[in-house]
């Protein structure tokens, strides 16, 4: 039986609808099936929701094994259902950018480039330009003071604070000026087009 | 000073660990130890890992218990982190296995990075949390310190035995210096005043980056010019770790 219906099957049509079965009862009531293997089938099928573990070592049928032993059902190997569809996520510099600000919440533009340039050539100009689109979104705000800068005449570096950390995906500002944020899937309006 | 990260042998040192550890015989064994002395680049190094990888950075706090830890990692995943400390460690472990999954899907590496790990590493429950959750999902937790933690894990074999080799930063040699230097630096610097700097910089990071800054200053006065130890002769360079003290450029004969 256990060779032409797999061994899940044996151990479904073994073990009564109301008894508790060990591995040891299991292994003599199946001689043909090895006790790894039955150890095996019995975690799939605890997995899958046909068996239950009562206690150490005692097996027993699920409401669902219960009616699938009535149904005379043959336990496959495949699928268990659909796949969820994972939406790969961007790996552009902004999503880089995002990362350095979530890690380091006070931060100066000098400290984004520093995390997340690779060989981008307008590195600088991108988060710039990426910044003002989240002030003007209110997801971070220009703090007072600055830090120093390091030439003679230098102003210092604008320093920002995130002050709205929605998620760990990147808000992306859109042509059109507005910013979408994915992990809220809120659409922002902002001035940069 | 260039905004731009420089691959120093502290870094390579890093990213070996880190295969090391991937290539390890014990599945179980996924604690990495990243220990030195303040101002030889860890924090600088660790956020450009952890920002071009996606991985999950927390900052350790002084009075840090095992619930603290747990409510801060589901902040840091953006979970609404339940009351008890059982069910706040199941929505942990749902909550990183989702993310490695994404991060497996998506090819790229995925940690927890711990830093300032000093804070809590002689504090068994704390320890035992983190052991649990990389024992349990087999993810990588990375632990940032400044010196203590080897010798603190020495207390708990369960935890050591499930370390990797440990990362040790060391003070930069001369070549590192020079490649600071030339990525950082925006003015031509001569071999002479490397030489200098990485004497008197013991070969920290922090303090290389303050004599670069004094570099620069200078050598914008003196557009044009290559920097050496004989231009910059009286000026200050850095402050001195240990007695903070100004430490002035001087031509060594």
């Amino acid at each position: 039986m256990a060779t032409e219906l797999g061994n899940q099957t044996a151990v479904l049509r073994t073990i009564g609808p109301d008894s508790c079965l060990t591995i040891d009862h299991l292994s003599d009531a199946l001689p043909m099936i090895s006790r790894k293997k039955l150890v095996m089938a019995t975690c799939i099928m605890i997995e899958t929701g046909y068996l239950e573990r009562v206690e150490r070592g005692c097996y027993q049928l699920t409401d669902m094994g219960k009616q699938a032993q009535a149904e005379g059902l043959v336990i496959k190997s495949g699928p268990r259902g659909p796949i969820p569809r994972l939406k790969a996520r961007r790996k552009s510099m902004t999503v880089r950018l995002w990362r350095s600000m979530r890690m380091h919440q006070k931060f100066s533009i000098n400290d984004l480039l520093i995390d997340s340039v690779r060989d981008e050539k307008t590195g600088r100009d991108m988060a710039s330009r990426y910044l003002r689109g989240l002030e003007q979104a209110g997801y971070v705000f220009r703090l007072q003071v600055k830090a120093p800068g390091t030439s003679l005449t230098s102003n210092g570096f604008v320093r920002w604070s995130l002050i709205r950390d929605t998620g760990p995906q990147a808000p992306v500002l859109r042509r059109d000026g507005t910013v979408f944020d994915p992990n809220t899937q809120e659409v922002v309006q902002c001035q940069i087009g | 000073m260039k905004p731009c990260f420089v691959n120093t042998e502290n870094y390579k040192r890093f990213l070996a660990g880190l295969l090391t550890m991937r290539d390890r015989g014990a599945a179980e064994a996924c604690i990495l130890v990243v220990d030195g002395e303040p101002g030889l680049g860890k924090t600088t190094i660790v956020s450009r890992w952890v920002t071009q990888n996606d991985c999950v950075y927390m900052r350790a706090k002084e009075q840090w218990t095992a619930g603290w830890v747990l409510r801060d990692l589901l902040e840091t995943l953006r979970e609404t982190p339940e009351y008890s400390y059982e069910k706040m460690f199941k929505q942990a472990l749902r909550a990183l296995s989702a993310r490695s999954r994404t991060a497996h899907n998506e090819g790229s590496t995925f940690a927890v990075v711990v830093d300032e790990a000093d804070h809590f590493c002689s504090r068994r429950e704390i320890m035992e949390t983190l052991r649990d959750l990389s024992d349990m999902l087999e993810i990588p937790f990375v632990l940032v310190g400044m010196g203590r933690i080897q010798k603190n894990l020495t207390r708990f074999k369960q935890i050591a035995s499930r370390c990797s080799p440990p990362v040790e930063f060391v003070p930069c040699p001369l070549t590192d210096v020079t490649a600071l230097v030339n990525g950082l630096s925006e003015v031509p610097v001569a071999d002479d005043l490397i030489k200098f700097l990485h004497k008197v910089s013991g070969g920290y990071t922090r303090e290389i980056k303050e004599g670069i800054a004094a570099i620069e200053r200078f050598g914008k006065r003196h557009s044009g010019h290559q920097i050496s130890c004989a231009m910059m002769e009286g000026q200050i360079l850095l402050n001195d770790r240990k007695t903070g003290r100004p430490i002035t450029v001087r031509v060594e004969i």
